[in-house]
């Protein structure tokens, strides 16, 4: 059982990593969360609650300052203020939905590669939520027990929201004529 | 064409989505108006210097810090228990007689007895055995049988006011045993069998090479009046 614990221990190579995390981000999250939430506790809560669950998987996080890193912060940070939202029947109509990263590019044509703009179009048709789980899985490469420890759910259910949301895109791309098989 | 969309064609498609979602994040430069709270930054400052900790990933979930104070008021009791004479000698005891009750046999020895032996002996003796000695004094009588093969078997009558009995149970199957309305234990280890069991008066003992049965047979022979 020590054994276990030790072996959960950070190398001097990982605080490091943590502490420019938190130099570099704090602050744009603080930002986002606010314009999220509206609301200066909350938004802190929200930041620190991203923090602790990027704790937890600080192992998987290759270069602290870079584009993958942020896109995971942002995962996380949005995730935890759609639990806020949710826990607080939230003080704001809106939905973190409606800031879809998907929107903000439908009808870009990104690829040459017709395959891979037809999935991108299909993974735009999913919600927020859906491409974020998405993100996880297959481009941050994460487990599913790391997905539920950063969705604070349990393994079960995000094993079955990762195969409900491959289930959706399949879906929608069988109506492109596409065959969708990633790795599990 | 159906083509197959693989994990590597789907990371690609998610690229834009990644980088557009990074984007959304928003610069240092945009922060200039932003202000913290001292609340936050003492609980972002502990969390950093918590995180630096050797020991962080022993009490960073509520479900470890419960179990580490569980533990440690355990721990703290058994100290103050054990380093307290008056409280050690209780537990001491208590764990001996649990000890005694569940994993042994032990016949204490009592001077108030008096140190009479009117002697006895089984009358069931398994076939083919035969008495070969019988070793008496005023406190003990030893009986040794033997039979044709040169097995041997011994039946001891020892009197209470001048001895302590146990069994070795260490490596043995052995249970409780009641041997004409008295508590007593069988053991059986490397083949050997051992009954033991007591009187107000006395301790009896038969050791020898039987099945559980013979044993119990031998001694439920033996006269106790």
């Amino acid at each position: 059982m020590l054994l276990f614990y030790l072996s959960l221990l950070d190398t001097e190579e990982e605080k490091e990593k943590f502490r420019t995390i938190y130099e570099q981000y704090h602050r744009p999250m603080l930002q986002y969360a606010l314009k999220i939430l509206r609301h200066q506790e909350d938004a802190e809560d929200a930041v620190q609650t991203t923090f602790e669950k990027l704790i937890k998987i600080l192992k998987t996080i290759q270069e602290p300052v870079s584009s993958d890193t942020k896109t995971l912060i942002m995962v996380i940070l949005r995730n935890t203020c759609r639990d806020l939202w949710r826990q607080k029947k939230y003080r704001f109509a809106e939905s973190l939905d409606q800031i879809s990263p998907g929107e903000l590019s439908s009808g870009v044509n990104y690829f040459e590669n017709l395959e891979v703009q037809q999935l991108y179009d299909a993974i735009g048709k999913l919600s927020a939520k859906e491409q974020e789980l998405l993100l996880l899985k297959w481009y941050h490469d994460l487990s599913n027990d790391h997905i539920a420890k950063i969705l604070n759910i349990s393994y079960t259910n995000a094993s079955k929201r990762i195969e409900r949301t491959r289930a959706k895109l399949k879906t929608i791309l069988e109506e492109e004529q596409l065959t969708y098989e990633p790795h599990h | 064409m159906n083509p197959t969309i693989d994990a590597i064609t789907l990371k690609q498609a998610l690229t834009p989505y990644a980088k557009e979602l990074s984007f959304t994040l928003p610069q240092e430069e945009e922060c200039f108006a932003l202000e913290v709270s001292p609340r936050f930054e003492r609980r972002m400052k502990r969390m950093l210097r918590d995180h630096q900790k050797f020991y962080y990933f022993w009490f960073n979930t509520l479900g470890k810090q419960v179990a580490s104070i569980v533990i440690l008021i355990v721990l703290g009791l058994t100290v103050t228990t054990f380093s307290v004479k008056a409280w050690r000698e209780p537990v001491v005891q208590f764990v001996i007689e649990f000890f005694e009750k569940f994993a042994s046999f032990t016949v204490k020895q009592n001077p108030q007895i008096p140190a009479e032996l009117i002697a006895t002996e089984p009358t069931y003796i398994p076939d083919g055995f035969f008495k070969v000695s019988t070793t008496k004094n005023d406190f003990q009588n030893i009986i040794l049988y033997r039979n044709s093969n040169g097995e041997e078997f011994f039946f001891k009558q020892q009197c209470l006011s001048a001895t302590t009995g146990g069994v070795d149970t260490e490596n043995a199957t052995f249970r409780p045993i009641i041997i004409n309305e008295r508590e007593g234990i069988i053991s059986l280890k490397n083949g050997h069998g051992v009954i033991k069991f007591s009187t107000d008066q006395y301790l009896f003992t038969i050791v020898g090479i039987f099945t559980e049965e013979d044993l119990i047979n031998i001694a439920e022979s033996i006269p106790l009046e």
